[in-house]
């Protein structure tokens, strides 16, 4: 059993960033906790941010990621443990605003054994891309960081058609922390959600948390059910790799 | 062939006999509908009732049909393993469907009854869908129906043309353990098939599960993908949303989703039929153009959609027009 949790925040600036962190994560108990997404936008640099959450690694035993930064012209995100960068993974789908930002693609999506099991991240756009899902759970991943940063009013709809589906037709887990409020005039809506493949009397959702509050979401991921699912129902095992291989060359 | 397989051939070859279906047929007069300007279709949800005859088949059908066409459909989408309602005509099957499911050789006398059947429900079923496509005047995608081709088992649905005549067909490209159990081939090709209105394919029910399955649609051209299904579960909510509602979204075409739902002895459909659309292209930004209220009974969804619309979205696609070749070659190439 892993006990994973997600914090979500209402952005407003660096100084109630860090007072919601203390606040928050004061005596938490978790096995893997993720932060919001572009919380690195919040620094005066991307150093400022690594260093202030390496040292947040350090005095806590959990997987941690803690949201996201834009660094070198990537949307970037990292898994760190015990002060320590375990794995960096940089966004690879990019949306017509990201393009207009001058983002850049990622050209790698990898997952990075941890002690909560191999964890693979989706950073922004990327949860909307099946692809990505498919990449990460054909390696093996057993929890999917999702970082959902969505401009404009919240879509419940347009959420779900991102991480939840990908869990749905992968049978891992995933983390999925939103970000809310404003950062640099644009202002951000969604749900922190832990997901799972549906089981028996569940829905796909372990639990979630409004757009409209603050706080930190909880939930335990049942391997066994999981594996269970996996056994009985192996959707990796019917994948008609000829028809792929025809249609794409791969 | 052993005496007891001549018997049974020459049972259902009485049984399953065209002949009263086809006068049947010819001795009907259908109203003709006028059809306002612009592409509707139609979601058939089917009930699960097991018929008596081939004329009573067809009516159960018929009546759907007439439906859809009353309001004024083109194309027009019926469930997965459509032949299920003709086993009626096997005496005793309700005692047969009762058995426990569970025996190690149940996949083999599956096999072994569907590959028997198969050729005369096959042939009940390309006189019913050609004619009601005719009789309409509409584009008919008949359903599926699990039957053998060339020694093998394959589920295939078929699409028919206002005419009658056959427009092409699709093998079902990703099995269930259950299908798995006895033996069902799947197929090595999805085709797009262009109509006057747009481009439609019609994988079958597991292929909605796999984004594969769009993405090689969407990539041919569709604009329009049916899903048959025939869902062995008690519904829910989000266990039915999986499937066709989150490749509509990722892919960005319209889909229609037809449903056998009911119970027969053991077997239990349910499912909503339904007509859906990328969550901008939908009043309610749901993704749901409309759906049947209920998830059992039968039900004719009809909606009218918009290609013009949709290929124009999909132009000014802002979410999803990127596509990262290099990292999908770079991993999927050894990971699949």
């Amino acid at each position: 059993m892993v006990k994973a949790c997600a914090l979500q925040l209402r952005f407003e600036n660096k100084e109630k960033y860090i007072e919601d962190i203390n606040k928050y994560l004061r005596d938490i108990k978790a096995d893997i906790l993720v932060l919001p997404p572009l919380s690195g936008l919040l620094f005066s640099s991307t150093a400022e941010y690594l260093t202030f959450h390496l040292e947040l690694s350090k005095q806590k035993d959990f997987v941690l990621v803690p949201g996201s930064f834009i660094e070198d012209g990537y949307h970037k995100a990292v898994i760190m443990q015990r002060g320590r960068i375990l794995h960096t993974q940089c966004q690879t789908h990019l949306s017509g605003q990201d393009e207009r930002d001058g983002l850049k693609r990622g050209d790698e999506l990898e997952i990075c054994p941890t002690a909560v099991g191999n964890v693979g991240i989706l950073v922004g756009n990327d949860c909307f891309h099946p692809q990505c899902g498919r990449i990460l759970g054909l390696q093996g991943a057993d929890i999917l960081v999702g970082l959902y940063a969505v401009e404009g009013g919240y879509n419940r709809w347009l959420q779900l058609s991102g991480i939840w589906q990908q869990v749905q037709q992968n049978q891992f887990f995933a983390v999925e922390c939103a970000v809310n409020g404003r950062i640099r005039d644009k202002i951000y809506a969604g749900r922190s959600i832990i997901h799972n493949p549906i089981w028996e009397g569940s829905n796909g959702i372990l639990c979630e948390m409004g757009e409209d509050e603050e706080g930190v979401l909880a939930a335990v991921l049942d391997f066994d059910r999981r594996n269970e699912i996996k056994s009985v129902y192996p959707l990796y095992k019917y994948l008609n790799r000829k028809l792929y291989k025809k249609e794409w060359g791969y | 062939m052993g005496l007891l397989d001549f018997a049974a051939k020459m049972f259902l070859s009485y049984k399953f006999n065209p002949k009263p279906l086809k006068r049947h047929i010819s001795g009907l007069k259908v109203k003709k509908y006028n059809r306002e300007p612009g592409l509707k279709v139609a979601a058939v949800q089917v009930e699960f009732r097991l018929h008596k005859s081939t004329i009573e088949y067809f009516e159960h059908m018929r009546h759907l049909m007439e439906r859809a066409a009353e309001e004024g459909a083109r194309l027009i989408a019926f469930p997965e393993n459509i032949h299920l309602p003709l086993y009626g005509l096997l005496p005793g099957i309700e005692k047969k469907f009762s058995g426990d499911g569970r025996k190690d050789d149940d996949g083999e006398k599956m096999r072994a009854a569907l590959m028997l059947l198969g050729p005369y429900v096959k042939g009940i079923y390309f006189l019913t869908f050609s004619s009601l496509a005719r009789l309409y005047e509409m584009y008919v995608m008949g359903g599926s129906i699990t039957a053998p081709e060339n020694g093998e088992l394959y589920n295939t649905a078929y699409l028919f043309g206002p005419d009658g005549k056959l427009i092409g067909s699709q093998k079902k490209l990703h099995a269930t353990p259950e299908e798995e159990s006895f033996g069902l081939k799947t197929g090595e090709e999805l085709d797009v098939f262009k109509l006057p209105f747009a481009k439609v394919a019609f994988p079958v029910c597991m292929d909605a599960t796999y984004f594969e399955t769009f993405e090689i649609a969407r990539m041919k051209g569709a604009d329009i993908v049916i899903i048959p299904i025939a869902n062995m579960e008690e519904y829910d909510f989000y266990r039915a949303l999986r499937g066709i509602w989150p490749r509509v979204q990722e892919s960005r075409v319209y889909g229609i989703k037809s449903a056998l739902v009911g119970r027969v002895a053991k077997f239990y459909f349910t499912g909503k039929a339904g007509i859906y659309a990328p969550l901008d292209l939908t009043e309610n930004r749901d993704g749901v153009v409309k759906e049947a209220k209920h998830y059992q009974g039968d039900d004719v969804v009809t909606a009218s959609i918009d290609i013009g619309a949709l290929r124009k979205y999909r132009e000014e696609d802002e979410l999803l027009k990127d596509r990262n070749e290099e990292l999908y070659r770079k991993y999927l190439s050894r990971l699949y």
